[in-house]
């Protein structure tokens, strides 16, 4: 156990020596707040059920953040580690394999927390942001969404060979979806055909789950099965095709 | 006093597909002795290690390291097994400090790292990041990680390999060092001069077999029938001496090989033609020829 902490505290402190990673999870999100709140400000409006643009927008950044240490970081530290025989030196250690996996789980599902809470804090001392109508049903949503987004991620890294084409796709599935699945903007503004069309992205689910919990409406169950089928499905051929070397 | 072999290979074969990377190898690695692997590249030497440290599956065979079979007893083996790869890196910003406080979380009862450190010649580059240290230094950490269990044996692989050639003999006094300490040694390498000077005994890998074993007097003395001798004599006519041995000549060099009393005979013809080369050498046999004759013509530079 002791070699397990050690091993994420390590590895929290390399992902704070990453400035672009860290600047996509941590910064990005304030970034938005500020720039649109600034922007739109977060005064209750009729036509969007008496929410501000802020209450509207946040949910949106919570599921962009899982998009970042899920599908952009976890792809490429999986098949980094690979690819340079990081594992290899672990794996000749005496800590268990699933530690090994499971430290890098726990680091980027803090770090995801951690983006989640200073998100938070700032919406709600600046913008006055709502306060979640049903904070644990948000909590479990959000720790099924990251970890079934985290298998997505992991996939990615476990199937493609060297880190440069592992990125790439992780480009590919993440940047589309920050836009079309309500994460950087919502999907309400979208055309009623668009909407119909991005209603089965992986994160679409994500953010109609966390919105849902946030905002104190019942949980469409769809949502959280395809969500959970993804994850599913996603780390049983992870783990068939998984390499450590 | 126990005899059991730190390491025992019995029958062992690997196969990727339809590559035989390990055809068949059998050896005892012995306590508290250097054992060298040496072969060319794709020889089957780092398969043989991995099976050996437990990161591969022999296809038939038993491996017993330390007396462990090292796929299922793989925790326990790890605990008192050290290992320093040929392809493993750390990450880019860990500095050398926090990768041996990170290796040493891994056991139980560890070494000083200081110590080590110390030891080793890294303790001034303790908060360098790995990114930033030359080959040599983290060549270095990777030997203080391998070591850092107080290892009952220990398998180097390529340990010298990007070392310069002062760095590269410190290490083999370091390593003497190890042997001496109680930890057996498993040296894999492509420096015939390391085996040669380093290893109690050799394994010749060649092709997934193991061409020659022994130790490094045992396999000189099995190709010491073979003999060659130069000289430079311009006009030369080289089948004056065919008699003798194999001859070639280029630019005005002759160079003869042959058997026993190959220099007598050469000597002899020499004076009946009353020729009187001044550079006239004999090439002893080491083991790097032994290397070439058993490996087919491929040298360690060009394999």
């Amino acid at each position: 156990m002791k070699g397990f902490f050690t091993l994420a505290k390590t590895e929290f402190k390399l992902f704070m020596r990453e400035p672009a990673a860290m600047f996509f999870t941590l910064v990005f999100p304030l970034m938005l707040l500020f720039v649109f709140g600034s922007v739109f400000g977060n005064e209750p409006t009729d036509w969007m059920d008496n929410l501000g643009s802020v209450d509207v927008s946040v949910p949106g950044y919570m599921s962009m953040i899982i998009g970042t240490t899920a599908i952009m970081s976890i792809p490429i530290v999986i098949s980094e580690y690979r690819n340079k025989g990081i594992f290899r030196r672990l794996r000749a250690t005496p800590i268990h394999p699933l530690a090994i996996i499971g430290a890098q789980a726990l680091i980027y599902l803090a770090l995801t927390a951690l983006g989640f809470v200073i998100l938070y804090i700032a919406g709600k001392l600046v913008y006055d942001l709502m306060t979640p109508q049903r904070p644990l049903m948000l909590v479990l949503v959000l720790l099924i969404s990251f970890l079934s987004m985290a298998s997505l991620g992991f996939l990615i890294g476990a199937y493609f060979k060297t880190p440069r084409t592992a990125s790439v796709v992780a480009n590919i599935v993440y940047f589309p979806q920050i836009f079309l699945a309500g994460a950087a903007m919502p999907r309400e503004i979208f055309s009623d055909t668009l909407r119909k069309w991005t209603e089965w992205l992986p994160m679409t689910q994500v953010t109609n789950l966390i919105k849902a919990a946030w905002w104190g409406e019942s949980i469409d169950i769809w949502n959280l099965v395809y969500l959970v089928a993804v994850g599913a499905v996603c780390m049983i051929i992870s783990t068939r095709i998984f390499r450590w070397e | 006093m126990t005899t059991q072999p730190a390491v025992r290979l019995e029958g062992v074969t690997r196969s990727f597909g339809d590559l035989m990377a390990v055809n068949d190898i059998s050896l005892d690695v012995q306590s508290g002795e250097i054992f060298g692997i040496i072969g060319p590249n794709g020889a089957g030497k780092t398969t043989t290690v991995n099976m050996i440290c437990g990161m591969l599956r022999p296809s038939t065979g038993t491996v017993r390291t330390l007396g462990y079979d090292p796929i299922a007893d793989e925790r326990k083996l790890r605990q008192v097994l050290g290992v320093q790869f040929q392809e493993a890196e750390l990450p880019g910003a860990i500095t050398t400090q926090e990768a041996l406080e990170l290796y040493s979380s891994f056991y139980t009862n560890p070494h000083s790292w200081k110590e080590l450190a110390e030891v080793w010649g890294i303790s001034q580059k303790l908060n360098t990041r790995f990114e930033k240290l030359s080959g040599g230094q983290k060549q270095r950490l990777f030997i203080c990680l391998a070591l850092l269990n107080n290892p009952q044996l220990v398998v180097l692989d390529e340990l010298t390999t990007g070392l310069d050639p002062n760095a590269r003999r410190q290490s083999w006094e370091l390593v003497k060092q190890i042997r001496d300490g109680g930890t057996t040694v498993v040296l894999v390498t492509h420096f015939m001069e390391e085996a040669e000077y380093l290893a109690d005994r050799i394994a010749l890998v060649n092709e997934g077999k193991i061409a020659a074993l022994g130790t490094p007097a045992e396999l000189t003395a099995q190709h010491s029938d073979r003999r060659t001798v130069t000289f430079t004599a311009p006009g030369f006519d080289a089948l004056s001496l065919a008699r003798i041995g194999h001859v070639s000549v280029s630019n005005d060099r002759v160079t003869i090989e042959g058997g026993k009393f190959l220099m007598a005979g050469v000597a002899n013809a020499l004076r009946e033609m009353d020729i009187d080369p001044v550079d006239l050498s004999t090439e002893h046999t080491s083991l790097e020829d032994l290397f070439i004759s058993l490996t087919g013509g491929t040298t360690m530079e060009e394999a």
